[in-house]
């Protein structure tokens, strides 16, 4: 792994406790430190497993996972995660604001109230991704593409080295969409990003390379992407 | 209404009473919405009845072994059994993918048939059951108060120290192990200070009603309120009120006050889930 590599995934096998099949078998691949990389594949392919591996929620039984230069459960700290459904009850009482200083948590968080600090990087994180009207708005009221700002803000919070996102376009209208995307094209500027997407075209516009999940991971040409020429990867077979 | 503030100059134990309720309005309004919001009313209401075997246990022992066990009070046993069973049903909760209600009724059935069981082979007639089933606000003692003052400070206390922890776990509990909170031990805390809160709410309405004061206020004070913290002070408020009101105005008729203060609770809840939610901002 280099300097300019924010996630190196070398011969990894991963099987869920009970089951029969890999639900990932030697999945290499690498992140370098300015792409946008998509992630494809059917569903049950292993996309949101991957996910879940870097992100440290779940063990390899086999091969490594470096990212940002350590393992995950060290550094996942530096990883800004956009889920594709938010675990955010509605009826919870709770502003955008209190929503967007969770970037803030930490393993040493005690006491009732965040500091000056974390306020003012809540609140640049929401003026980043153009939601700082929405700060002392009930998280309740928001729509589909405001939820998805607001979670990339608090990704932004946290100081995020890395964003991974879950299909962060689902459920929202084109033009919310297009907004999202021109968002993360401008931070992509300053991050990596790895983005799990069923939409071809919006993969094959915006992002810089695409890997194909299904088991393992195959190299695709984001670029000349279409709907005929995955066809074959829907019928190939696992390992 | 004012027989009561005529007999109060007299009867110490109607000011204890009040006093009582506050104190318990502090616990209700600090706990209350935490396990509103994060969906533990199962739960409590399994830890209160779990209780019911720790009272029985502790009139039990101070019955039949009174040299050893003379000084034990049954709202030490309910304690005792509510701080116990507190974490392993948190471990249950994070645990147990599948049946996880069925695995908690069976505690909360378990917990009440021993108590019962103990209170039946415990020689002669034991009204105290009944105080802590069905609450006696109108005979809480200075030593009662005590105890309730100091289970309300360790309340106060250790929410306000992992106050943000609570409210991640309420808001987003995946985002929060991601940021390196550890969950379980978190919401183990957070279950003992629900225990706690029990206990403290048993000397007012009793465990069977306590459930009714746990929840209702912490929902009014979630309808009223877009922020955790407004609505925490909501809550406390409204379990004040209805500590306080409705126990005055049922004194000297045969309505029972814990009876006054879960109707006039469940009717004020009634009343705010009826008029329509304010446009949140």
């Amino acid at each position: 792994m280099t300097d300019a590599t924010a996630v190196h995934v070398a011969d990894l096998g991963f099987r869920y406790p009970r089951q029969r099949d890999d639900a990932l078998h030697e999945v290499s691949f690498s992140v370098g430190a300015t792409e946008w990389v998509g992630l494809l594949g059917p569903n049950g392919g292993g996309k949101t497993t991957l996910l879940r591996l870097l992100l440290g929620q779940l063990v390899p039984d086999t091969g490594s996972i470096d990212i940002l230069g350590g393992p995950p459960a060290k550094t996942r700290q530096k990883i800004g995660y956009v889920p594709q459904h938010t675990g955010i009850d509605p009826s919870v009482p709770a502003s955008v604001l209190d929503v967007v200083l969770l970037g803030r948590l930490s393993g040493s968080t005690w006491g009732p109230r965040y500091s000056q600090h974390d306020r003012e990087l809540a609140l640049a994180a929401l003026e980043e991704t153009h939601t700082a009207d929405l700060a002392d708005r009930a998280w309740r009221t928001l729509s589909g593409g405001q939820r998805q700002r607001v979670l990339i803000a608090r990704a932004l919070a946290s100081r995020a080295d890395l964003l991974l996102l879950d299909e962060p376009t689902t459920g929202i209208d084109i033009h919310r969409e297009k907004e999202l995307l021109r968002l993360l094209e401008h931070l992509n500027e300053r991050l990596p990003i790895v983005m799990v997407s069923h939409d071809i075209a919006l993969v094959s516009h915006h992002m810089d390379r695409a890997l194909w999940v299904d088991c393992t991971v195959r190299e695709i040409d984001a670029r000349h992407l279409d709907s005929d020429s995955l066809e074959h990867f829907f019928h190939g077979e696992r390992p | 209404m004012s027989q009561f503030f005529i007999d109060a100059a007299v009867n110490p134990f109607l000011w204890s009473g009040l006093v009582a309720g506050g104190l318990a309005s502090v616990s209700c309004g600090i706990v209350g919405p935490y396990v509103v919001t994060r969906r533990l009313l199962f739960l409590a209401g399994a830890l209160a009845h779990i209780a019911i075997g720790g009272v029985g246990a502790a009139i039990y022992l101070s019955t039949v072994h009174p040299t050893v066990f003379g000084w034990l009070e049954p709202i030490h046993g309910g304690l005792f059994a509510a701080l116990v069973s507190a974490p392993l049903l948190a471990v249950l909760k994070h645990r147990v993918k599948e049946r996880l209600d069925t695995m908690v009724g069976a505690l909360w059935a378990v917990g009440m048939s021993v108590g019962i069981l103990l209170i039946k082979i415990t020689p002669g007639y034991h009204t105290e059951l009944m105080s802590y089933l069905f609450g006696n606000i109108s005979f809480v003692t200075r030593r009662d108060l005590i105890f309730l003052a100091v289970l309300s400070a360790v309340v106060i206390v250790t929410a306000s120290l992992f106050h943000r922890r609570f409210l991640a776990l309420c808001l987003d509990p995946e985002q929060a192990e991601l940021r390196g909170i550890p969950v379980l031990t978190t919401d183990i805390v957070l279950f003992l200070l629900i225990a706690a809160t029990v206990i403290v709410l048993t000397q007012i309405v009793g465990l069977i009603l306590v459930i009714a004061l746990l929840s209702l206020p912490a929902a009014i004070g979630a309808r009223l309120t877009t922020r955790l913290g407004p609505s925490m002070a909501v809550t406390f408020v409204v379990s004040a009120l209805v500590t306080t009101l409705p126990r005055i105005a049922v004194y000297g008729t045969p309505v029972s006050p814990e009876t006054a203060i879960v109707l006039a609770t469940a009717g004020l809840y009634l009343l705010v889930v009826l008029r329509r939610r304010p446009r949140a901002r």
